[in-house]
């Protein structure tokens, strides 16, 4: 602690952490003015991967291995964020639920809740055709 | 600096390169295709590279875990962006008018579709 050496390695992650953090900033300019759903979990995507980046970095920087634990239960909610997303976004366009845009209707809670009463009224009075053989 | 410093410090700067590219590569392409590959590829790349740093830093146990971290990535992130791509392919109104080769425009809905869902098949 304190000599020239570990000093010098202190600041080189300091620099790593800081340029990380403006490429962060860059994702959340594609966050805000993404013109639909899939442009924003994209970049939320790429937010939550430069969230373990600099979550890893600081955990070299303070040396510290629990931070290596935050490190891996972000990676997998970012995994899990997005595929939900996806799974939503197939849904609901299966279902009508998107404008034209790919973006949702704009609609309250309550209608989309009808519209899911509606669909599973449907769903419940449909006959299903037999199944093939394959 | 010591070199085992050296090589942590030169891994993560690599690292953080292909995470700046793939952060540029978000904001400036053209399309949700394209801005997915800068997302799907490049970051895995930075991330592993970051990862590697600090196996090499912890050394010991946090290596393999560490190493199981690098292993995670490379299988979830092509499953996130695949599927996201899929997902912005079939939400997308104009259905793909800026690909220059639309491979999912002959795709045939698979049988028992039901009739809603057959539309998600152009």
């Amino acid at each position: 602690m304190g000599t020239q050496e570990t000093y010098l390695f202190d600041i080189a992650l300091d620099v790593l952490i800081g340029v990380i953090t403006l490429s962060l900033l860059l994702c959340f300019v594609r966050l805000y003015r993404g013109p639909n759903v899939p442009n924003r979990t994209a970049a939320f995507d790429a937010i939550a991967l430069h969230s373990v980046a600099i979550i890893v970095l600081f955990a070299m920087r303070s040396s510290s291995t629990s931070l290596l634990d935050v490190a891996i239960v972000t990676a997998v909610l970012g995994f899990l964020g997005t595929t939900m997303m996806a799974q939503y976004l197939e849904r609901a366009a299966g279902r009508g639920w998107l404008a034209s845009d790919g973006a949702p209707r704009q609609s309250t809670s309550a209608r989309v809740a009808a519209e899911v009463a509606e669909q599973d009224e449907e769903d419940s009075n449909r006959v299903l055709p037999a199944k093939r053989d394959v | 600096m010591t070199v085992f410093e050296m090589i942590i410090i030169g891994l993560a700067t690599v690292g953080t390169f292909f995470m700046v590219v793939s952060a540029v590569g978000i904001v400036r392409l053209p399309d949700v295709y394209t801005r997915m590959h800068a997302a799907g590829k490049a970051t895995t790349l930075g991330i592993s590279s970051l990862l590697l740093a600090a196996a090499v830093y912890f050394g010991q146990d946090e290596f393999w875990r560490m190493i199981l971290l690098i292993l995670l990535f490379l299988v979830t992130a092509p499953i996130a962006a695949t599927s996201m791509a899929r997902a912005a392919y079939r939400t997308d109104p104009e259905r793909g008018k800026t690909l220059n080769y639309d491979e999912m425009a002959r795709a045939e809905p698979p049988a028992g579709t039901i009739p809603e869902e057959a539309d998600l098949y152009p």
